[in-house]
């Protein structure tokens, strides 16, 4: 983890507070709370946690297309998270994003050549031969034929659309693809095709992904780096194989445990039952998030923010090993957070 | 309850040759070929198979919710009463009371106009000829069954305002109140968060079990499978392909489309940079192939294959539709060679 300096991407203090509602009924919601990421140059970060963790909200912040509300975003060297629109647009062809449900995110009125070959127009490709050129070998690369080019993007299946999304975010040939929930909507036979793919155009074009799921399974297969997410915060940071096989935060044990895979046989789920829902983040919580739920909660968790702990291959915030295990780093990182902006 | 002919040994539903055609803008198109499973007493069995097999479809048909244009043949059996010759309201009445039923959505499956308790106490009195109080008795009952105490007074509550696996409780609740014979969930967690998942599929299990129900499960996910059902059914392109006990067809398949699905999920206990795929895509409903379904994405097929494979019991509960079967020493293929050569 001493890598940072070489970093392509580095997130500090990344905190979203959202305000809902209306007048009196005016409530905050706290999505994203003091998260630190380091993505290195062609690696995989991926990024789990279950709905309303906040993962999806960090992918957004970290690609600028909602604004944080307080901590930095370094890209590429540059202070990506403070940048002017104008000179944001320039940076962005360094970073693309792919969504879960590309029927909605590609325009429906566009056809595929017209879908490729926009970031090409965008950022200059004056001369239409060479655009028809690179729309052809993007359109090849992730694996459609000549004759797609001509169709729209609703006549194609769920998979082949995933392929025209990545073969647009990956025109330019950025540095950093955001893929959130990519796969997420595919049956898995088609899942494992454009697994395959986006590993295949990481291995030669260098490309780092930021691969958000709530699919353990997929986002080990994917990634170097795991991070895991609960109501907003970071709990456990580390190498995917130190997260996969030896998780230090509960919650992350927990977690788990409760992936079924095809190795479980019949009962084998009772074992392991987390109890409970998370809470809602509409208030800063007193203690750990996860004290609520958290099968070996002690006194402490309850009322006092959780340290920083390091281990040889990963980070955890959790009071259980006080010192014991690991070196406590921080006592706590968010603790003067100042959302009240 | 009151089923005068049947006898206990008769296996809970009995599905023997469901064909359904279904009227579409591009004419008609056979959306289940044949299909014939069984669930006995007590027993948890999973229906799997990636979109459009036909494992929702065939879950619809045996509970009587099929659209009014379809076309049906083949026999459905609950405890031995044959449910396709009953009129719609016969059917409906059995249907409602004798078979449960637990869908993807709760949301969307529950009626959003009436509070957690009406939704309950509704289902009761109609079925059950409750009375208003019987019927609110009975609604806190079964929501305590399914986790969810009296003290979070939830009976005012509307559809919309449960989490997700609140409402997937309430929608358990609601499915075993008449204590159905079956209850079946068509894709019950796909919704939910694996912590939520978890919980909800040990409900199933354990208030099925504790109901004296058996349980018919939908899901496209393997890893589900494992986790609660005795037994698998594999589906493709509106045929079964393969059945058998849970821990054989996910540790030893024999069909060539249920081994390549099984490497196609991503496995936490295999080490790759590659995960295997199958060629191709399922065929469109409008434009099925003879012979095999599956022969033109198969690495197996030959010549054989643009002859149907009959669906034959293999072994004792277990059945495969393949001229090639993977893996075994004792093919049930004459051609030989090409079986086993995956190890």
């Amino acid at each position: 983890m001493n890598e940072v300096a070489e970093s392509l991407l580095k997130v500090r203090g990344l905190t979203k507070v959202f305000s809902s509602g209306l007048f009196s009924q005016k409530r905050k919601v706290y999505a994203v709370r003091g998260v630190d990421m380091d993505i290195a140059a062609g690696a995989t970060f991926g990024l789990v946690g279950e709905s309303g963790s906040g993962k999806t909200t960090v992918g957004r912040l970290i690609a600028r297309l909602i604004d944080a509300t307080s901590g930095t975003i370094e890209f590429d060297g540059y202070d990506f998270g403070a940048m002017e629109e104008s000179s944001l647009r320039l940076a962005r062809r360094d970073m693309q994003v792919i969504f879960q449900d590309p029927l909605r995110s590609l325009n429906p009125r566009m056809t595929v050549r017209q879908l490729i070959e926009e970031p090409f127009r965008l950022h200059g490709f004056e001369n239409e031969a060479e655009r028809t050129k690179l729309v052809l070998a993007a359109v090849e690369e992730v694996g459609l034929s000549e004759s797609a080019l001509s169709r729209f993007p609703h006549e194609f299946s769920g998979g082949q659309r995933q392929r025209i999304a990545i073969a647009r975010a990956l025109a330019l040939k950025p540095k950093l693809i955001v893929a959130d929930e990519p796969t997420s909507s595919l049956d898995v036979s088609v899942q494992a095709q454009v697994l395959n793919l986006m590993k295949r155009l990481q291995k030669q074009h260098g490309v780092a992904y930021l691969f958000i799921s709530h699919d353990l399974n997929v986002v080990r297969f994917m990634s170097d780096q795991i991070g895991v997410m609960y109501l907003g915060e970071l709990v456990e940071v580390g190498s995917a194989d130190a997260v996969f096989t030896q998780p230090k935060h509960p919650y992350t044990r927990s977690l788990l445990e409760a992936v079924p895979t095809i190795h479980d046989s019949p009962g084998r789920g009772e074992l392991s039952l987390l109890k409970g829902e998370p809470p809602t983040p509409t208030e800063l919580i007193q203690g750990c998030p996860f004290s609520s739920r958290c099968p070996d909660v002690l006194e402490v968790c309850r009322t006092v923010a959780p340290p920083v702990v390091q281990f040889e291959y990963q980070l955890a915030r959790c009071h259980l090993y006080g010192g014991e295990s690991g070196v406590v780093l921080e006592t706590h990182p968010i603790g003067g957070l100042d959302v009240e902006a | 309850m009151e089923i005068a002919d049947t006898r206990s040994d008769d296996p809970v539903l009995e599905v023997d040759g469901l064909t359904v055609r279904l009227r579409t803008s591009r004419g008609d198109v056979e959306a289940l070929r044949s299909v014939s499973l069984h669930v006995d007493q007590g027993e948890t069995v999973g229906l799997v198979g990636e979109s459009g097999c036909g494992k929702s479809l065939t879950a619809l048909s045996i509970a009587g919710l099929l659209p009014p244009m379809s076309e049906v043949s083949g026999e459905i059996r609950l405890c031995g009463r044959n449910l396709t010759n009953l009129d719609r309201r016969a059917r409906r009445q059995i249907g409602g009371r004798e078979i449960g039923m637990v869908f993807q959505d709760p949301v969307a499956s529950l009626n959003p106009v009436l509070s957690v308790g009406g939704q309950l106490a509704e289902v009761a009195r109609h079925h059950l000829g409750s009375s208003r109080r019987e019927a609110k008795a009975l609604a806190t009952e079964m929501l305590d069954k399914v986790g969810i105490p009296p003290s979070r007074n939830i009976l005012k509550d509307y559809p919309h305002q449960l989490s997700g696996g609140m409402g997937q409780r309430v929608s358990i609740a609601a499915a075993l109140i008449c204590q159905p014979k079956l209850l079946i969930g068509d894709e019950p967690t796909t919704a939910l968060d694996v912590t939520i998942q978890a919980q909800i599929l040990e409900l199933l299990r354990s208030a099925a079990s504790d109901s004296g129900a058996s349980l018919l499960l939908i899901t496209h996910d393997l890893g589900v499978i494992a986790r609660i059902c005795d037994r698998v059914v594999v589906m493709y392109a509106g045929e079964i392909v393969e059945s058998g006990p849970t821990s054989k067809i996910l540790s030893a398949p024999r069909h060539p489309y249920t081994a390549a699905l099984l490497k196609s999920v991503p496995d936490p206990e295999v080490e790759t940079d590659e995960l295997e795929t199958i060629s191709g895509s399922v065929p469109e409903l409008h434009e099925m192939p003879e012979g095999c379904r599956f022969a033109a994405r198969c690495e197996y097929a030959d010549a054989a294959c643009a002859v149907d494979p009959p669906l034959e019991v293999i072994s004792s509960g277990a059945s495969l539709r393949c001229w090639h079967p993977v893996g075994g020493m004792n093919s049930a293929g004459g051609t030989g060679g090409l079986s086993g050569r995956r190890s």
